[in-house]
């Protein structure tokens, strides 16, 4: 914004008094804040000083400045809230998941229906998520950076949109219902269920020596394959470009894949950051573990089985693949073994943070 | 302008030195502003605008002029100024150093508040209907600029400033908010130095003092009053008001030939927010509000029959001479309603019979010693034939009435009388002066009266104009124990107007009547007659409203109900028009019932561009989004057309 009355070279305190009035949101309505910027508490004390000289004087000309320069606050304060009124669903914006430790940067063109021009700042409750949305009759862009820091699974709803638009006076606060499902999966942590010893007796343990080194094919990068397997040759700078190398043991996998967690922290570990950061461990295999069974595209077993804790799905159907990443999002430590793990009749590999008995 | 600027910064530079512009304008409406002192920052605005940010200086060059026109203006007051003069050469000298300053940041705000201010200095040092000119340009200017500058240098690049047409609607809106707070806001009336104020104008024929040479011999058509009825019809206002003597100064004692105030003592004193009311017949007749231009001189006109004024403001003094006038002359044009009776040539002071046994006769009023000669010659002669004082009284005026009137007669400065009676040309003054010393020669007190008299309707906003040309002169004579009204100046005064654009003048008035009235003079009452009068025109149209608005609802009930239905609508046989001639003007004739995706891809035609084009028309026509518009049709096929490959 180009003007801000600290250009005017005023002094520090009156500048510490402007900021203290910006700093005030007053509430105007059930789902509306109002508050000032620097030019518009200039706005303000210009708008009292010219009516305190119109009301004391009667002279019906000032009234009349008063009139329209309060017109204009008051057309600048009906836009904002206009703009801010038929301001698209930005939850739907968002994307279905991100990892965390990944930063996930936000460039969509929204539909945007009214003629002000508005920059809008939006936030949801009690996150940290902030995005930016550049709103205009011919082109209408939201931005953001979003590099979550924890695993989270949350159910979004309050949601709050600000903007000083069209003039820059007022700060208007806008908030609304955005319900959106704000997905951290954690990290993921490569590892291979075949140097996993299965659960089940009488299966062959798969010997990676014999697989070959030879790729069989290449496929897409995803998230969390190791940069070990991209082939360069094959690819460019952009990670859209990057060709994974895919191994014949690959195909040697069993039709049907199992991964069975269980959620259960070990009694020894005392400290309490210590075993949270290897139950996201535990939680970034599982995710590393679907990530490689279910989203890769190419080769993917008939039967895909994963049991967190007491949770079971089938993450052939689409619907029940969703369903295990939220589960894995929201995946808290337990106290029971997992369901299957009581199960002697299914093959799976288990994932656990205790010792094998 | 520059190149290196944004089109948007660009805008915004444009934009403020509009803001500030109008502010220069709104005080060079103020007669204080010597037209020197405004030319200077217009000029510069022009070059600036022109030009653009080449023309600039620094800063600290820029404040360089700012502090010379702050010991400019010490100067000035110290070479005996007025305050109020110094201030606004001050202002604009100030305008001057931000109109050239370099364009940053920083001297959008110098714009936009220099703006404002001199606008609110304009709100208080002129009352010119024109001023609502720039006030509503400052306005447009402000709201643009604000929301260019809001835009300027956002992350992402500065946002584009939305289109002139939307703003006319904000605009409109803005007025309607700003209308509505300027009549809701109460009036508290508290009177200060903020009141809007003029220079005092010197007005002619109001001098305590005139000398018979000293006429103006041009009509003058600048306005002096105007008169509109307030709760009497307008027709029987017309008839009543039109040919009214307005009364104004009292003249009694002649001397070299020029006449002057006798002295004269106060009768009465009304205090401010006193009514005025006169012994006659108080408070009756209609009520006229009548708008006095700012004048210097203190008296209040009064016209024949009137019975009451309203006094808010002023203290007021009637004095022995039936002169009512304001303590101090007020220094603003005033809004004084008035109740009048019917005709009446009586003055409003009626002596008591103790004060007409100690002062009447009045030496001053009788003195004939001041008579020239001619004067006493032409009066014996023209009433050789009469038996009474009256009866000769009367024939002279009659002789009087009878000759010529000229405001271009030559007559001679030392001897002015004589040389009248000897064309038998000239103006009012010396027609009254003749038939007043005439009438002391018959031994009758008597006295000239400077007034107005007539005026004129104005047919478009129904109100009386008194003009400087309507200025008059005119003889009061004691007869029959009280002052009685006699006016020898020929009727073919009358006829002579200086108004040269009669239509063009009426609505002119009209509309500064109508500044008068509804924004300087706006007052707690006014809403109340506002609110009264909508009451009473919505009654009116209560019947026509509520069928209107029924006609409407139904319309759109209809139009909803009808939308489906879309062979009523001759939209799809226009687009299909428009299909077919851009079709052939790319050498494709198309059967009425091919569809569009069958045609061949016209030859220099983006064949993606072109199937998307058909799928979106099929979308819409089939009621998959949005039906187009004719215009959005011809923009798609403009596109179509240029996007050759």
């Amino acid at each position: 914004m180009a003007y801000d009355p600290s250009d005017l070279r005023l002094p520090p305190w009156l500048l510490r008094l402007l900021d203290g009035l910006v700093a005030m949101r007053i509430p105007i309505g059930r789902v509306w804040h109002i508050g000032m910027t620097r030019a518009g508490a200039l706005m303000f004390f210009s708008l009292f000083g010219l009516w305190a000289a119109a009301l004391y004087s009667g002279n019906n000309l000032l009234y009349l400045c008063g009139a329209m320069l309060s017109a204009i606050a008051i057309a600048a304060l009906w836009q904002g809230i206009q703009a801010l009124r038929h301001c698209p669903k930005f939850g739907e914006c968002l994307p279905d998941y991100i990892q965390h430790g990944e930063t996930f940067i936000l460039r969509q063109n929204i539909e945007y229906t009214q003629k002000t021009s508005a920059l809008v700042h939006i936030t949801w409750a009690d996150t940290a998520i902030q995005l930016h949305a550049r709103l205009s009759a011919e082109t209408s862009l939201l931005t953001g950076q979003l590099t979550p820091n924890k695993r989270q699974y949350r159910k979004l709803k309050k949601q709050y949109l600000k903007t000083s638009a069209p003039l820059g006076l007022w700060e208007l606060t806008y908030q609304r219902q955005d319900p959106v499902l704000w997905i951290v999966l954690p990290k993921p942590v490569a590892w291979s269920a075949s140097q996993h010893k299965p659960q089940t007796i009488g299966q062959d343990q798969p010997n990676p020596r014999l697989e070959g080194d030879e790729y069989h094919d290449l496929r897409a990068y995803a998230v969390g394959d190791s940069p070990s397997r991209i082939h360069w040759r094959k690819s460019t700078l952009e990670p859209a470009s990057w060709r994974i190398k895919h191994f014949s043991r690959y195909e040697q996998q069993a039709e049907e894949a199992h991964l069975c967690v269980d959620l259960r922290l070990p009694k020894q570990l005392a400290n309490k950051h210590e075993s949270l950061a290897e139950f996201e461990a535990l939680l970034g295999k599982t995710w590393h573990w679907l990530q490689v069974q279910a989203l890769n595209k190419q080769n993917v077993p008939t039967a895909i089985h994963l049991t967190i804790g007491q949770q079971d799905f089938d993450c052939s159907k689409p619907q029940e693949l969703q369903d295990a990443i939220h589960a894995i999002a929201a995946a808290k430590p337990e106290q029971t073994p997992p369901k299957q793990f009581l199960s002697k009749e299914s093959a799976y590999t288990l994932l656990s943070l205790l010792e094998p008995t | 302008m520059n190149q290196a600027m944004s089109s948007s910064a660009a805008n915004a530079e444009r934009l403020t030195l509009g803001v500030l512009i109008s502010g220069v304008a709104a005080l060079a409406l103020s007669d204080f502003v010597s037209p020197l002192y405004w030319s200077l920052p217009s000029i510069a605005a022009l070059i600036r605008w022109h030009i653009g940010t080449r023309f600039s200086l620094s800063e600290m060059q820029a404040s360089f002029i700012g502090w010379f026109g702050f010991l400019w203006v010490g100067l000035e007051l110290i070479l005996g100024r007025a305050w109020v003069v110094a201030f606004t050469d001050f202002l604009l000298i100030l305008a001057l150093a931000v109109i050239v300053e370099a364009a940053t940041p920083r001297n959008h705000l110098h714009r936009m508040l220099t703006g404002l201010f001199l606008m609110l200095a304009g709100a208080v040092l002129t009352d010119s209907v024109l001023y609502a000119i720039p006030l509503l340009a400052l306005m447009w200017f402000t709201w643009r600029s604000a929301i260019c500058l809001y835009g300027l240098q956002q992350p992402g690049g500065d946002l584009p400033i939305h289109t002139i047409s939307y703003d006319l609607r904000s605009t409109l809106v803005m007025l309607l908010i700003a209308l509505l707070m300027f009549i809701a806001l109460p009036r508290f009336d508290v009177q200060s130095k903020l009141q809007p104020t003029q220079p005092r104008k010197a007005t002619t024929g109001f001098s305590d003092r005139v000398q018979l040479g000293d006429f103006a011999r041009e009509l003058d058509a600048t306005v002096v009053l105007r008169a509109e009825p307030i709760d009497s019809n307008i027709d029987k206002f017309q008839r009543q008001t039109l040919g009214r003597y307005w009364r104004g100064v009292t003249l009694s004692q002649y001397a070299n030939h020029g006449w002057q105030q006798r002295p004269h003592k106060t009768i009465k004193t009304w205090a401010a927010t006193k009514n005025i009311t006169f012994a006659r017949a108080p408070d009756s007749g209609y009520a006229i509000a009548v708008f006095r231009e700012a004048s210097d001189h203190p008296y209040i006109l009064l016209p024949d029959g009137v019975s009451s004024i309203e006094n808010d403001n002023h203290q007021v003094k009637l004095d022995d001479l039936g002169q009512l006038r304001f303590s101090k002359a007020p220094t603003r044009r005033l809004r004084l309603i008035m109740k009048i009776d019917a005709l009446s040539n009586a003055p409003i002071f009626h002596p008591t019979e103790s004060y007409l046994s100690e002062q009447m006769p009045i030496p001053s009023e009788s003195d004939t010693s001041s008579i020239p000669k001619a004067l006493k010659v032409w009066v014996k002669k023209a009433t050789s034939t009469s038996s009474t004082a009256s009866q000769s009284l009367n024939i002279l005026m009659q002789e009087l009435q009878s000759w010529t009137y000229d405001l271009h007669a030559p007559i001679d400065a030392q001897q002015p009388l004589a040389s009248f009676l000897k064309s038998k040309r000239g103006h009012c003054e010396l027609y009254a002066t003749t038939l007043a010393l005439a009438a002391r020669e018959l031994g009758m007190p008597s006295r000239i009266i400077n007034g107005y008299y007539g005026g004129e309707w104005n047919d478009m906003g129904h109100f009386l104009v008194l003009r400087q040309q309507h200025a008059h002169s005119w003889v009061e004579v004691w007869q029959h124990g009280q002052w009685q009204r006699m006016d020898p100046t020929p009727a073919s005064r009358w006829q002579l107007s200086a108004v040269q654009f009669p239509a063009f003048d009426a609505v002119w008035e009209t509309i500064k009547l109508s500044w008068y009235r509804y924004i300087l003079e706006f007052q707690d009452n006014d809403r109340e007659q506002l609110l009264q009068q909508l009451i009473a025109g919505l009654k009116k149209i209560a019947a026509w409203a509520f069928f209107s608005i029924f006609i409407i609802f139904l319309s759109i009930r209809l139009r909803k109900q009808l939308r489906p239905i879309t062979w009523f609508s001759r939209t799809p046989i226009i687009q299909q028009r428009i299909w077919d001639k851009w079709l052939k003007k790319h050498h494709i004739i198309r059967h009425p019932s091919m569809p569009l995706r069958q045609l061949p891809i016209p030859d220099h035609i983006d064949a993606d561009m072109w199937h998307k084009l058909i799928k979106d028309w099929e979308k819409q026509a089939y009621g998959a989004s949005s039906p187009w518009t004719t215009s959005q049709l011809k923009r798609h096929l403009r596109a179509l057309s240029t996007s050759r490959c």
